[in-house]
């Protein structure tokens, strides 16, 4: 519990530092928030999928990542994955942890259009490209914030996606 | 023991040190990857149960003086070990195993570190002390194990080899 408070407090003082250092910029800040994402997503999935099994092949590898990272991540498991079988996944958590303390501290709905939520996933963004791409999936990742919680369109490149 | 070890990311090798400064080391490699990715695929099949998804992958293939055992994480990041004909053959499959989960516990702990750029050259002291121990532990005593083809080793080594 506390190791969590310590990484929301961390990861609350880091979206500040890259909003006030880039303040007109959303774009700029958001890609510095994502790099870090990724090389932490990079590292952890290596660790995080030593001691499990090897996934047979893209579906499977984004099951294990709703299922077992998430809740590694994010400390729950993620309320909905569709995919089109084509590429293209859609993960909806409708209580996004890192959004849930800038919720209660800002005591009003999340906002989509509100620069400093789209900053605040950012990071998650970038962490689901670092690990997918470690697994072997090189992907693009697109957040956007429904209601309380994330939805994240994951669309992995099938062509760069071997090996 | 081992007188080679590599790591590969895809087919770039990011890691290798050889107990000699000889080519063919890296023929041997070269020559494996193919193979690594062929026992890979297999494996991935969708026919293929759970528990035949090992990292470790065994033997790859003898050649005249060496074996080549290969191992594969789930990131797709390539182990390769080398031993001399003559050493190996006190080793057991479990035991090798054991050899390859060192060298990846070792090669996570490497690149958590946030100065280690992804995909670029290994240069970690403490990578490079697991690999000397799998490199010349105990000489002596696996050339004595060798002849006398017993498979308990003192409780000094820092692997020990299960009796089985």
């Amino acid at each position: 519990m506390v190791d969590e408070t310590l990484f929301d407090y961390l990861h609350m003082s880091i979206v500040e530092h890259y909003n006030n250092e880039n303040e007109s910029d959303v774009e700029t800040a958001s890609a510095y928030l994502s790099q870090i994402g990724y090389r932490v997503g990079y590292s952890l999935s290596e660790r995080l999928s030593k001691d499990n099994a090897r996934y047979r092949d893209e579906l499977d590898t984004v099951k294990y990542l709703c299922k077992e990272l998430w809740i590694c991540l994010f400390k729950r498991q993620v309320d909905n994955l569709r995919t089109n079988h084509q590429g293209v996944y859609v993960i909806h958590d409708g209580r996004f942890r890192l959004l849930q303390q800038t919720l209660t501290t800002m005591n009003k709905p999340i906002d989509s259009n509100n620069r400093l939520h789209t900053l605040y996933i950012a990071y998650s963004n970038g962490l689901l490209r670092g690990i997918l791409t470690n697994m072997g999936y090189p992907c693009r990742v697109t957040a956007e914030i429904v209601d309380f919680g994330v939805r994240f369109q994951i669309e992995v490149n099938p062509v760069v996606g071997q090996k | 023991m081992a007188c080679c070890v590599a790591v590969l990311i895809k087919e770039n090798l990011i890691y290798l040190r050889r107990s000699a400064e000889e080519l063919k080391f890296l023929f041997l490699i070269h020559a494996s990857i193919d193979i690594l990715d062929d026992k890979v695929n297999q494996l991935t099949k969708p026919t293929s149960d759970r528990d035949a998804r090992d990292f470790y992958l065994g033997l790859l293939y003898p050649v005249e003086e060496y074996k080549i055992y290969g191992y594969v994480s789930s990131t797709r990041v390539k182990f390769i070990l080398i031993f001399e004909h003559s050493t190996s053959i006190s080793l057991k499959d479990p035991d090798i195993k054991l050899l390859f989960q060192r060298l990846h516990q070792a090669y996570i702990d490497c690149i958590s570190n946030p100065f280690y750029e992804p995909n670029t050259q290994l240069k970690s002291k403490r990578f490079e002390q697991v690999v000397t121990s799998l490199m010349v532990q105990n000489d002596p005593l696996t050339s004595a194990i060798a002849s006398s083809q017993a498979s308990s080793v003192p409780s000094t080594s820092v692997i020990v080899p299960t009796a089985i």
